[in-house]
Parts: structure tokens; sequence; C-alpha cells
């Protein structure tokens, strides 16, 4: 007993597949409490967190009525699948045309892929996830989306895609970004890429935000900041496109995302 | 002890009845790492090779790196595994040498220090870059955070005495698979 | 010595024995005297009988016939001569004792006789003689009765003297033994002499067993009994030795009745008759074997031949046993033969679609089978679980423990059988049918369409669902085509299309892959396709005609100085011989530049117009063609290979290149994991290959592949296990 007990406990003696597996299983476990993109809820459950005056005040200030919020899940991807899921969610109301539109937008976009010098065979299988669900998109009712996004294939796959448009975005318009880029991590724009955008599970900051929405063109997109700063209301960051597409084809999405300290999930105003 | 040992089956359990929707299906794994093993195949980059250990269960390989020309390791061959997590590719596989490994960033155990395997792990990494960059990571270590020091002092220090101690460790790989 | 000087002892010599009997010494007398004749025998007697001229008298009977008897005759004397003081001294009916005496004395003379037979030159001709003798019995080679009436009565007074020497010399054992060792071998030699390869007539197969039992009954068994003492079941044992061999001669003969098929249906059906023991299926089975390895399964037979012989097979056999037991066995070397054959699928499969072609030969008759095995399919199904058949009757003994009872005669299914799977045959099916259809004029397909039909009872309806696109494309072809070349869909910014200009509008997705290289074709060409390619835009709006300018036919007039000449040809041909319109003599760079072909190809379509003298290369630059305006006379032609250039990937090619990306897994597979046994590698390969690629090759298909690359030395074999050549 005591040399099983001693085998177990000592990790040199784990071989990799296992230590995999309870990692994993240990974060599923944890995850598992939260679905990866949950249901809608109206803003007073979210009042109800909190006791603190600060954020209940600014909670109020967000609005009463319909506005509400749609929790997702916090393992490192969820500006991201937020940000995602709120977009196809948009577009499953649109007309089928205007799918298509954005759907041809998006396709065009995939040459940033090529300039920033990925290659293809690295990038297909997360571009044509993306564009699968692109195509079933006009048959589907915003619940289909919920549960499409469920699929932890699906969402991290259209994650992918979307970060390496954001790495290639800030890789193929160096010149923009490199003045952000913290110069005591070195100040390399593909280590900067590769750490904080491509690496998967690691949490979005400012500068991917903005590069996601300037790679995407269609997108507006609001950060709701609902922290312990001072002021009766939550400070809106706004993301907004530099270049923007031709007279409203395709049609131009607003996408809210609420963020508290460590977190984003989606806001409905 | 006991229960220490069946706790991880308990949460296994636990976890599939209750989320099923979380786990990447193993299928979409096995056919990623089916269309991987076919493309490093057909490739045929020389100086690396992979391939699974067994029919059944695509997530555990096995690799052989050759040292690259003009460096410490040519002409050496080196054994690795690669396990694969199932919600590869993302997250990174685990890597380590088999064959005993005398390198600033191999430990005595085969664990490997590299960024790519660990926080720059990227979905768009695949067997064939992760191969290639343990064949340049042998002729190129990062002498900055070294898991075995005395490689990383002589690695500029003292070339003579590296290859020495370098060749004391190493095994043939048909001595490695006659274990 | 002739009898007559023989002289009676005197009295002296008669008292001196008495006194000798009375002193109890004439045994003394007798040892003495059995050694004097003894060596008298050695010395006289054995150069007495041997012949002077054995090999010259071998094949003349009536010389041996004499020399048998004078050797008999000889011994007949000397036995005479021994014996004649034995009867002075130990008189006739005496005492016990002097009975004793003779009789010791006249067994030490048999064994001198006996040594004497045993010679080996007596023996041949005592074997000849009684040969010759059954031989006169029957007929002759000519196929004569030698042995006329008269005849007999001669051969048998001879025989008779014979025999009474043999009895007097008491070696009745020996002679019997030589008549039975001839008989045996006579008999069945005499059966496959006269009655080989008759397979014909019904009514032959009944007078053979008359005539056959006619003369065994007759002239042999009298023949035989007047050599030796008669036995009473003789002639029943000669008979059925008789019958034994005409068995034995038509399992001999079951290849050649294979061949000869249906022709030689009465032998099978007495063949069918004869087969009563497990011993003789097993002889068939193996003979059969046998035969068809050396006559049948090696490089020098074409497949196609094969393939029909396998066909006769199936209805031979099942004649011989409708249950296919034996069928079952006797096929297993054949199958396995044409498993490894490369052709053979294609050869079926042209078989099937009744396709002609040189290389394949004719085998029609499957095409025929396909057509009517869709009208009664299943008609005669032998099935094991249905109990209100009465003739149902158990698999014989032998069946093989995985013996499958089969519907008969059903070559089609034994022959899609050959393979684990039928991917192979759809794939090479839709091969042969794609090449068909893209070598059709006037969109003429209704004898695809029926195979396609026929084809589908036979595969299911999923597997061929591409051939069916395909045969679709080309009748939506012909009517986007009419539509086409209708003058009064004259839209605006389109030009009418010539009218020799037609076009079959493929799913690229559902046909083969095609070769896809360019060609360049004559700009005239080209501007009929540009036209073409526009009113199909506006016919079938926003789609775009991708041109396979390599596939197709082109109707070629050549006018020349002194002659007219019209071909059918690809379209690399015709844009060649085009180019020459221009400037009499191309090199072949130039050609291969102008055309946009490879030099393969350049240079067999240059054999065909070479072939057809329409070019001819330039007798003192290599490479350099010139056209010949004015026929020349026939020279040494270059005779190239006219296969006709397939233009979609065959089958073959596919394999090929499907072996080399299974090599690079086994070589990838033995790199990192040093040595596998073939039945791992067999389950790797299944599991790893993806599907779009696909693996269904059986272990056998491996296991030849796996030698190939031992004999190449990439591979080496190591107790039981592969691992690669260093």
């Amino acid at each position: 007993m005591v040399e099983e007990g001693k085998l177990a406990s000592d990790p040199d003696h784990l071989d990799d597949l296992t230590i995999l597996r309870l990692t994993q299983e240990i974060k599923d476990v944890e995850a598992s409490k939260n679905p990866l993109v949950g249901d809608f809820k109206p803003i007073s459950v979210l009042l109800s967190e909190y006791k603190d005056a600060t954020f209940r005040n600014k909670i109020k200030a967000l609005g009463g009525g319909n506005a509400g919020y749609r929790p997702v899940r916090g393992d490192g991807n969820c500006a991201w699948r937020a940000f995602a899921f709120r977009y196809f969610e948009l577009l499953s109301k649109l007309s089928k045309e205007e799918i298509e539109a954005t759907s041809n937008g998006l396709q065009a976009r995939t040459s940033l892929l090529d300039e920033a010098g990925y290659s293809d065979t690295g990038y297909i299988d997360f571009v044509e996830e993306t564009f699968n669900l692109f195509q079933k998109l006009p048959d589907m009712t915003p619940e289909q989306v919920v549960t499409e996004f469920n699929n932890a294939e699906v969402s991290s796959a259209i994650i992918v895609h979307f970060r390496l448009l954001a790495a290639a975005y800030i890789k193929t318009h160096a010149d923009d970004y490199i003045p952000f880029i913290d110069q005591g991590e070195g100040a390399d724009i593909g280590e900067y890429c590769n750490r904080n955008i491509e690496a998967f599970s690691v949490e979005a900051d400012h500068l991917a935000l903005s590069a996601l929405v300037n790679s995407m063109i269609t997108v507006d997109l609001g950060v709701v900041y609902m922290d312990r700063s001072a002021g009766d209301e939550a400070v809106v960051h706004k993301f907004s496109p530099v270049e923007s597409s031709a007279e409203g084809r395709p049609p131009s999405l607003k996408i809210d995302l609420l963020y508290r300290p460590g977190h984003y999930d989606i806001f409905y105003k | 002890m006991d229960s220490q040992n069946t706790a991880p089956a308990a949460f296994s359990s636990h976890k599939m009845q209750d989320a099923p929707a979380a786990m990447i299906d193993s299928h979409s794994v096995t056919k990623r790492l089916q269309s991987e093993l076919m493309q490093l195949m057909m490739s045929n980059v020389p100086g690396i090779s992979a391939f699974p250990i067994s029919d059944s269960n695509l997530c555990q390989w096995t690799g052989t790196i050759s040292g690259p020309e003009g460096t410490y390791y040519e002409g050496l061959t080196y054994k690795i595994s690669m396990t694969f997590p199932p919600n590869y590719p993302y997250h990174a596989p685990v890597i380590r040498f088999v064959s005993p490994m005398w390198h600033p960033n191999v430990d005595m155990s085969g664990n490997i220090c590299l960024d790519i395997l660990k926080e720059k792990w990227s979905a768009v990494y695949n067997v064939q870059t992760i191969l290639l960059s343990l064949q340049s990571l042998l002729g190129e270590p990062n002498n900055a955070s070294p898991l075995n020091a005395q490689a990383a002092d002589l690695w500029d220090g003292n070339p003579a005495e590296y290859k020495k101690l370098m060749m004391t460790h190493y095994k043939d790989i048909d001595e490695i698979n006659d274990q | 010595m002739p009898q007559a000087l023989l002289r009676s002892p005197g009295s002296t010599i008669l008292a001196a024995a008495a006194r000798l009997r009375q002193r109890n010494l004439l045994d003394r007398l007798l040892n003495w005297y059995i050694d004097s004749v003894r060596s008298h025998f050695a010395l006289h007697g054995l150069r007495a009988i041997k012949s002077p001229d054995i090999p010259g008298i071998m094949s003349d009977p009536i010389s041996i016939g004499n020399s048998v008897r004078r050797v008999l005759s000889t011994l007949c004397d000397a036995l005479h001569h021994y014996m004649f003081p034995i009867s002075f001294l130990y008189a006739e009916n005496s005492n016990k004792e002097d009975m004793l005496a003779r009789i010791r004395f006249r067994h030490s003379l048999n064994a001198m006789i006996d040594i004497a037979l045993s010679d080996h030159e007596f023996q041949l001709m005592a074997h000849l003689l009684v040969e010759h003798q059954l031989a006169a019995c029957g007929r002759n080679e000519e196929q004569q009765i030698v042995d006329r009436e008269e005849d007999e009565p001669k051969r048998l007074a001879f025989l008779t003297g014979i025999r009474q020497q043999i009895d007097i010399l008491g070696v009745q054992d020996r002679m019997e033994r030589i008549v039975a060792d001839v008989y045996h071998t006579f008999i069945p030699r005499y059966v496959s002499r006269q009655y080989a390869r008759i397979w014909e007539q019904e009514e032959r197969q009944e007078s053979l067993m008359v005539e056959l039992k006619d003369l065994i009954y007759g002239p042999i068994s009298r023949c035989i009994a007047t050599l030796i003492r008669r036995d009473e079941l003789l002639e029943a044992r000669l008979f059925e030795l008789a019958t034994e061999s005409l068995v034995k001669l038509g399992i001999k003969e079951a290849f050649d009745m294979v061949i000869y098929f249906p022709d030689s249906i009465p032998a099978l059906e007495y063949l069918k008759m004869c087969l009563r023991t497990q011993e003789h299926r097993a002889q068939l089975v193996t003979a059969f074997q046998n035969a068809c390895h050396a006559r049948l399964l090696h490089c020098g037979a074409n497949t196609s031949d094969i393939i029909s012989f396998y066909m006769s097979t199936i209805k031979v056999f099942r004649l011989l046993e409708p249950r296919g037991v034996l069928l079952d066995k006797v096929s297993r070397p054949i199958r396995r033969y044409l498993r490894d054959r490369e052709d053979t699928v294609k050869c079926i499969v042209y078989g099937m679609l009744e396709v002609e072609d040189a290389n394949t030969g004719d085998l029609s008759e499957l095409g025929k089978e396909l057509a009517a095995a869709s009208g009664a399919q299943n008609a005669d199904a032998v099935d094991d679980n249905d109990y209100f058949n009465m003739n149902w009757v158990p698999d014989p003994v032998d069946a093989a423990p995985d013996f499958r009872n089969k519907r008969s005669s059903d070559f089609i299914g034994s022959l899609l059988s050959l393979y684990d799977n039928k991917e192979v045959f759809v794939k090479e099916i839709v091969v042969v049918l794609a090449n068909r259809l893209l070598e059709l004029k006037n969109y003429e397909i209704d004898r695809e369409m029926m195979h396609l039909e026929l084809l589908k009872l036979l595969f299911g309806e999923s597997d061929l669902h591409n051939s069916d696109v395909m045969v679709k494309d080309i009748l939506e072809s012909k009517r986007v085509d009419s539509n086409i070349h209708d003058p009064t869909t004259v839209a605006p910014g389109t030009y009418p299309v010539a009218g020799i200009v037609h076009a079959s509008m493929l799913s690229r997705l559902f046909w083969p892959a095609f070769r896809d290289e360019d060609l360049v074709l004559p700009p005239v060409i080209e501007e009929q396709l540009n036209r073409y390619s526009a009113k199909f835009s506006i016919l079938k709006s926003a789609r775009k005609l991708t041109w396979l300018k390599r596939l197709g036919t082109v109707d070629v007039t050549l006018e020349l100085e002194d002659r007219t000449l019209d071909f059918t040809v690809s379209p690399d041909r015709a844009s060649m011989i085009y180019l020459f319109q221009d400037k009499p003599t191309y090199t072949l760079n130039e050609l291969m530049a102008r055309l946009n072909l490879d030099e393969a190809m350049t240079r067999r379509a240059l054999g065909f117009w070479i072939k057809n003298d329409v070019l001819k290369e330039d007798e003192t630059c290599k490479d350099k063609y010139i056209l010949l305006e004015r026929a020349e006379e026939r020279k040494k032609k270059m005779l190239l290979d006219d296969a006709a250039e397939s233009s979609v990937q065959t089958a073959e090619e596919k394999a090929t290149e499907e072996m080399r990306i299974y090599w690079s897994y086994v070589n990838g597979m033995l790199t990192n994991i040093p040595a596998l046994p073939i039945d791992r590698i067999q389950s790797f390969l299944k599991m790893l290959i993806p599907k779009e690629v696909g693996y269904s090759r059986s272990v056998d298909e491996l296991r030849d592949f796996l030698t190939v690359m031992v004999a190449e030395e990439k591979l080496e074999f190591v107790s039981g296990s592969y691992r690669l050549k260093k």
C-alpha cells in the first residue's frame, strides 16, 4: 500500500498522458459549472451579486427594462468567445443576403493571414469552421447559435480564427501598434502576438480588441468597464474600425461587452 | 491513499454526465492528428519523424530527431515522446526526450523548456513545427533560462568539455529501442 | 544335349550305389552330386540360356516369344538331365527316405532354375512377351483390331506351350507375378492410349464401356488364363482395374475438358458418374490444381484467358458436383492468382461493359452474363435454411470449413468475390465508363445507360451514384449542345459556333481525376471554344466552362499533295499535325513547346503520324520531323506502342500513387518503432490513413508490397518483423 501511494503522489512517476488528463479534468470540473456561453439574464441578476455601492450604482446606471447580460465561461478566452458569439447571434437575425455579404467580407480578410505569414495549412481548419457556421446561419435561430457555441470544437476553432485575424492585423500594421507594446517585455511584434493573441486561453487586452475590430471591419465594439473606479456610471470604451465598409454593405454590427476585472461577459442594452 | 487514487476517476465520470458540451470531441482530435500524420508522412522532412505508438490511441506518439549539422548534436539521433491532450490543438502536447539528453533546456527526466510548448503555444502549430522547433533548439538553446545550468555554462565557455559531457550521456537509439 | 543321348548307368555303377546305400553313405553321394550339378549349371547352364542378341530382338514379338521358349526349353532339358541319374539312385514310390532325398534334390534344382529365371534379361523378355500377347488382344495404335479370329488359336497354342514348360519347371508363381505386373501397367496404359480425349459423343461413352468389357472378359482373360492358373475373380479384377483407369484418365483430363467445354459435356457426365470415392475427389482436386499451376497460372497466360478458364471451371465443376465443394477447392489457387494479377479488375470490368480491347481480350461473355443474371436473380439459389426444400442434401464431408454454397454458375458473383470489397471494381468501372463516355460522339449513351443499370443491380445504387451523374452529364450536354448550336438563340455579344464543335459538360466532382495539363490548340479551334463558352455562360447564367483540352476526339482530313487522308484522333495529335500546315519541319523541342506537351506525349503523337506515313524523322537530324507531302515508299517504320492514351488516371496509376503514400507511412512507422510484424503494420495503416485517401488492402497485398520493398533493399525481414534496412 505504501509503495502504491508513493507512486501515485510522485509526479515523476505519472506519465504525461495522466498528468494532462488530470489537469484537464480539474479544469473541466470547474468549467462545467458554467457553460461556455450561458443564458441571457436580466440586469437585476447582476445587481443581486453585488453589495458594494459603487458597483450597484454603476449597474443601476446601465439601465433597466430590457437590459441584461449573458455570462461566458472564464477560461481565458471569454472576451474572444463573447465577441464571436455575439457576432453570430446578431448575424442570425439578419437576412440571408446580409449574412452572405458579411461572410464574403470576412472571407476577403483571410488575405490578412497570408500577408502576416501564416501558412494556409496551419489556419485552414479553423477558418473553415467559421465559414461552416456562416453556411448554416441563415436557417438558424439565435437559440441554435447558443447551442453551437457550447460545442467546444466549433467555438474554439472560431476563436482561433478570430485570434489569428487580430494578430495578423497587428503584424501587418506593425507601425501603428509598436508604440503601444510594453517595451520591457521584448518589443518584438511577433513575440507579442504569439504570447498574447495567438496563444489559446490568454485573455484579450485592449490592443487585441482594437486589432480584432480593425480586422473585422464590420463591427463596432463597446466595452463597459464595471470596476471600482470613482463615478456613478461605468466607463465605456468604444472601438471602431479604422477602415469602414462601403455604404453599409455588409451591415455594421454593434457588440457590447461587460468587463469586470479579469472577465468579460456579453452585455445587452 | 486509496481515496487519492480513486478521486480522478470519480471526477471524470461526474464531468462526463454534467458537461458533455465542454469536452472537445475526441473524434475531432483523432481526425486532426490523422491529418497531421498524413502531412508529416507526405512532406518527409529529413531529420525529423514521428508516429503514433499504437493504432488504438492516436494521442501518444513517438518521434525521432536528428541533431542539425554544425551543432554539437550533428550525427546523433534522439527519441522523444509526444502526448496530445484531448483538446489538442487548442492546448499544447507534452513532449519529452526519451533518450538521455544533455542540453541547457532539457532536464534529466527529459522535460523540455521550450516557449512554444508552454506559454507561446498556439493552435496553428502542429507536429511538424514542433519537431522543427525542437531540432533547432538543439543548435540554438535558450541559455538565459536553463534547466541544466552546467550545460548552459559550457555551451559557449568550453565546447570541448561540452561535447565530452554530452557524449557521455548519449545513448544510441537502437539501445533505447532495445530497452 | 538331346534326350536320346542319355544312357542308363551300367551294372557296376548301380552296384556301387547299392553298396553306398548299405553303408548309409548315399547321402554323401547326393551331396556331392548336388554340388557337381550346381557348378555344372553355373558353368554351362546359365551361359546356355543367355540370348545372344537381347537389344536386337526387343522390338520383335516373335523373336521374344522364341527366345523365351528357348530359355524355357533349355531349362527343361537341363532339368531332365540332372534328374536322370537320381531316378536310378532313388526309386520312385520307394521308401520315405528316398522320397525325401528326391525332394531335396528337386529343391536345389528349383533354386537353380529360379536363379536362372530371375536373370534381368529373362525378366524383361517375359514381361515383353506377356505385354505383346495382351496388346495383341486389343486395338493397336492404328485402332485396328489385330487379332483376327483365326489368329487367336495360334497365339493360345503358343502360350499353352509356354505354360507346359512352366509347369515342368514348377515356376508358376514367378509367371503369375510377371503377368500381374504386366496387366497392372498394361491396362491403365491401354485405356489412356485408347480412350484419351474422347469426350464429344454421348454414344461413344456407352460403347466404350461395352467394348472394354468385351475385351477383358474375352481375349485378355483367355490369354491370361492360358498362361497362369485360372482364378475366378480374374475378370472382375481386370474390369475393375479398367474402370478405375478410366476415372483416373478423366481426372487427368479434367483440365482439358474445361478448355474444351462445352464440347466435353458427355465425358464430364461420365466422369461425374464414376467419381464415387473420396480418394477420387481428392485426386481430381490435386490433379486439377497441378495442371492449373503448370499450364495456366504463370506469367505467360493472359489474364482474360485465365478469367475465361475460371468461368469454364465454374461451369464444369458445377456440373460435376452441384453443391460446389469441389469447385470451391479447385478454384482457390486460380482465385489467389487472379487476385495478384494487376489487370484482373480491368479485364473483368471491360468484360462486363463489353469493351473490346486488344490487351484485355474478349470477355464479352461476362456482359451477357450480367444481362442474363439481372433477369433471373437468385432463381437457383440453394437456401440451407429452407426447411421445405425436399431436395436438400448436406455438404460432402470433404467440404472446406469455410465453404459457403454460392449460387450455381454465377460467374460475376464469383469474380466479384475475388476481392474483399467491391470498391476496386467500382473504381475501375468509373474509370472505364468515364473513358467510354468521353469517347462518344453524338451523345449516344443507350448502351452505357443499359450497362450502368445492370451494374447498379450488382453494386447498389449508392456506389455508382457518381456514374449516374456522369451519364446525366452527357444527357444534359446533348441538350445544352443543341441549344448552343440553335441559330435562333443568338444573343448579343456572341457568335455562332461552328457546327463541328461539340462539347460534353462534366460535373467535375463526380468524374475521376483528369490529367489537367493544358494543351495548346490551333487558334481557330480556340476561337470556337471561346464562342462556345460565351454561349454557354448565357445559357447557364454565371457558370463558366473550363475546357479539358486533352480529352475528346477530332475528325481530321489531311489534304496532302498526292493524297487525302481521314483520321479520328485525340486533340493533341490533331493539334500537332495542324502545326505542320504552316511549316513542313519541326524539332521535338519546338513541338513540345508549341503544344505544351511533355516529351512522352509528344513522341507518342509523333509515332502515330509516322506510323501512318504522314510524318517522318529526318534521317540526317535526330528529333527533327518532316511532313511527307508525297507518300514515300514504305520503309522500316518506327513501331511505337499505340496503346490508346487513356485520358483519365487509370486505377493502376492510382494504385501506384496510393502505394507511394503507404510507403511513406511504413517508412515513418519503422523509423520510430524499430520492428513491426505485418499485422501491426496492417492495423496501423487501416487506422491511420485518413478516409479520404483510404486503405483497403488485404494483408496478402500488403505482404506482396513489403516483399517488393525487401527486394529493393529498403526493408529487411528479421524474425517475423519488418525493419528499415540501414
